[in-house]
């Protein structure tokens, strides 16, 4: 069975011009009105996901928004003055997927974060922010000069403290630290050692560009790329498909490009030994408790909502 | 990028402070001015720190724009800021743009450390403006552009050309109607949140900056006269 997603019928630009673009840059260019003489283009491309299991093929149209072409009438014939080329579509496309596979990724954080803490990679990653937590849980308080002997750590004390100072986790009172206004809530909404992961994946979810770039903390990346990977198929499916291998591979490089960090096998199975997916035979499944906040999320950030569903909102300048 | 030491240099980056750099840069004149005021305050600083006495090449100056070829509402593929390029001085040789998921902090942060180049200068979301506790009503949900002075692993001071017209309009703790000196304009701001900001605006991690390519540079008042006869 085939499904396919339709998308609205768009506006275009005059036929000679518009026959025009298509021919110079991109034959699957769309072109709408934005203002007088200027052309809002779009590339749209759609996607195929073939549900294994329930032998099902759904036909998704994305639409990915690249710039403007400024056009003008003279004599009765429209001509285009500025607008991007082969290349800076191809590029701009390219671009735009990373972007997707970036706000996917954040989309997703907040719902997988106690399970990927799981992973043993992360868990060790996170170290330092897990001992700072868990100390001012268990004891009230936390005093810095115990954490650490030696000079250089107590430097890297000192910046994972301010960190967390910063986001309000931590505040200077009793030997050193006690916990501070966001970490109170979410100890009163959950006293036990749950409040733990869930700080940590609030944490995450609100710095994890921050972290991975400035900390270094790069080791969980690609097990939220793949995460990302399967459920950005299922959202494009609004359900969740039975992928094999090639189908989730294929997306990861489509998103994030080529896998270059550690083995991609031994991180999905990573995912799969924590129920972040299911294994169904040799297919790969999402589980609903991931998908459904994921999407609900997903849909309110303006980019991805506009990828899936062509025609919305304009782009900003800068004051 | 390695650091390259450059004959010529007279000052050090690494050893001028925050807020004695401030001091010499300018506020923007009207709301939509950032980008070009702040390409001139770093550029200036550039040559400021660099007066040689050889007459510089036309080839001297490298304009490097990251994530910002995409082509915007301003100017197709030229891009808006090859006309910045352009009204601000004649000496750029080339606009260099980097694919959006390759942009990462430790180059605004290279940049920073480089002797040879200027301080970078960062878009950053609407967002921005909870740091400076007001929205202004003028500029709505619009973007801004920051100069980095300096940026350790959890805080950042960067220079925003648009805090004396803030304090004018009495959201800081001025007498309402008094302007303050580009010097008090250097704000610390704890570096999560900037780099927030600056994933945020559109397209997102957005930056330039100004590079020499080993020749002196001519004086100020010689680049100033430069850009009037312009």
């Amino acid at each position: 069975m085939t499904r396919y997603v339709v998308p609205p019928a768009l506006s275009s630009m005059p036929n000679g011009t518009q026959a025009y673009v298509r021919w110079a840059v991109a034959p699957n260019i769309r072109l709408r009105e934005s203002a007088a003489s200027s052309w809002e283009c779009t590339v749209l491309s759609r996607d195929e996901i073939w549900d294994r299991k329930q032998d099902t093929l759904v036909i998704r149209p994305i639409e990915v928004p690249l710039g403007l072409f400024v056009t003008e009438i003279r004599r009765g014939r429209s001509r285009v003055l500025e607008g991007p080329n082969v290349s800076e579509v191809r590029r701009a496309t390219r671009l735009k997927f990373r972007d997707i596979g970036a706000r996917s990724q954040k989309a997703l954080l907040p719902d997988i974060f106690v399970k990927l803490s799981h992973v043993a990679q992360v868990r060790q990653v996170m170290g330092p922010l897990h001992t700072a937590l868990s100390t001012i849980r268990m004891r009230g308080e936390l005093d810095p000069e115990a954490l650490a002997n030696r000079r250089r750590e107590r430097e890297k004390w000192k910046v994972y403290l301010k960190f967390l100072k910063n986001e309000a986790y931590v505040r200077e009172g009793g030997v050193g630290f006690v916990a501070g206004s966001a970490f109170e809530s979410i100890l009163r909404t959950e006293g036990g050692p749950q409040a733990i992961p869930l700080a940590l994946g609030q944490l995450l979810y609100d710095n994890y560009a921050y972290m991975t770039e400035v900390f270094g903390w790069r080791m969980m990346v690609p097990y939220l790329r793949w995460t990302s990977a399967y459920y950005w198929r299922a959202l494009e499916a609004e359900s969740l498909p039975s992928l094999d291998w090639d189908a989730w591979s294929s997306t990861y490089g489509l998103l994030y490009g080529k896998q270059t960090h550690g083995s991609p096998i031994s991180q999905a199975q990573s995912l799969l030994e924590v129920g972040i997916l299911h294994e169904d035979g040799r297919r790969f499944v999402g589980t609903r408790d991931v998908f459904k906040p994921y999407q609900e999320r997903a849909t309110k950030d303006p980019v991805l909502t506009r990828v899936l569903s062509p025609g919305a909102g304009p782009s900003l300048g800068r004051g | 990028m390695t650091s390259r030491r450059v004959p010529g240099v007279t000052t050090p980056k690494g050893s001028l402070r925050p807020k004695e750099v401030a001091e010499k840069m300018v506020f923007q004149a009207t709301p939509w001015d950032c980008e070009r005021t702040q390409v001139f305050n770093v550029l200036a600083e550039l040559l400021r720190r660099s007066p040689g006495e050889n007459p510089a090449s036309p080839r001297d100056l490298v304009f490097s724009c990251f994530n910002g070829a995409v082509p915007t509402p301003v100017g197709g593929k030229a891009g808006w800021f090859a006309k910045l390029a352009q009204r601000v001085g004649p000496r750029f040789e080339a606009v260099v743009s980097k694919p959006e998921g390759t942009a990462r902090w430790a180059n605004v942060t290279d940049a920073l450390s480089e002797e040879a180049a200027s301080f970078p200068v960062i878009a950053v979301s609407s967002g921005y403006w909870a740091e400076v506790d007001t929205r202004p009503k003028e500029l709505g949900d619009q973007e801004h552009c920051l100069a980095l002075l300096s940026a350790d692993k959890v805080s950042a001071v960067v220079f925003d050309c648009y805090l004396n017209r803030i304090c004018s309009m009495g959201h800081c703790e001025l007498p309402l109607g008094r302007s303050i000196a580009p010097g008090d304009a250097a704000v610390e701001v704890p570096l999560q949140r900037l780099f927030k900001y600056w994933e945020g605006t559109s397209p997102p991690r957005f930056y330039f900056y100004v590079r020499r390519l080993g020749y002196r540079l001519k004086s100020l008042a010689e680049f100033e006269e430069a850009k009037v006869a312009r």
